[in-house]
């Protein structure tokens, strides 16, 4: 069961930040493991490209979540784009990762250029 | 160290704007040593187009030259462009911070940008939660 957030206590509980920044990498690697009894909020995956160079039309990014009951993709085959002049390609609503149902996050990409960013909080 | 957030005695919004100097710009110091903030807003922006540059952010403690953290290493600049870096939707925590999974956490205090040219007028804001 994931942790009834009304019944956390400061003498028995803790609530913890965290991020992680990855370098994405054109072959698709676990970022982050999520243990099954831990209850984590994902408050935000943010991916961006960095390089001077313009990406090309073919450019990709893909950002799997890994459950045992089957896996979901946040972006799959994702283009990188540009609105207006915002530079931020893409970013992920909140997800709640507890009782296995996640078990980790992989990353994919076209290029080594792209940049992943984690941030979330971690409930014990 | 890291925070449990229910134990936190102190949650202080802030927000700072400004333009970043040729050196380094220090975009937000915590009040105290070992802060916490959560950024909700962090973009540059007035990128003119004769500026070909990187920017850099980083998260530092307050112990001399002790980087403990690059969230953007070298990031371009394109010219015209916003560099949108968090927004409310999309928040970013930085400071001292439990390990997420068995990795070290790392600690900063304060948060400052760094360019590779120039700047000319590159604009910055900041705005957040600071927690303690």
């Amino acid at each position: 069961m994931a942790v009834n957030l009304l019944t956390l206590n400061a003498a028995s509980n803790t609530i913890y930040a965290w991020r992680k920044r990855y370098d994405m990498t054109t072959t698709s690697t676990s970022v982050i493991t999520f243990a099954n009894s831990t209850t984590q909020i994902i408050e935000s995956i943010i991916v961006a490209w960095d390089a001077t160079s313009t990406p090309s039309a073919s450019d990709h990014f893909s950002v799997r979540l890994n459950s045992p009951s089957g896996n979901r993709y946040l972006a799959f085959q994702q283009k990188l784009f540009k609105f207006d002049s915002v530079q931020l390609v893409y970013k992920g609503a909140p997800i709640y990762v507890g009782n296995g149902e996640i078990t980790s996050i992989s990353a994919l990409a076209s290029s080594s250029n792209y940049r992943m960013f984690i941030n979330g909080l971690k409930i014990t | 160290m890291s925070y449990n957030i229910l134990n936190l005695t102190k949650i202080e919004p802030f927000l700072k704007s400004g333009v970043l100097s040729s050196t380094n710009t220090t975009l937000y110091q915590t009040s105290v040593a070992d802060g916490l903030i959560r950024i909700t807003d962090l973009e540059f922006f007035n990128v003119t187009t004769s500026i070909t540059a990187t920017i850099s952010v980083k998260a530092w403690t307050n112990t001399t030259s002790n980087i403990t953290e690059i969230y953007l290493d070298n990031f371009p600049l394109q010219p015209g462009n916003t560099i949108l870096v968090a927004d409310a939707s999309c928040p970013i925590w930085l400071g001292p911070h439990a390990a997420h999974e068995g990795s070290a956490g790392a600690h900063g205090l304060y948060i400052t940008t760094s360019v590779t040219a120039s700047p000319s007028g590159i604009r910055y804001i900041i705005s957040g939660e600071e927690f303690a």
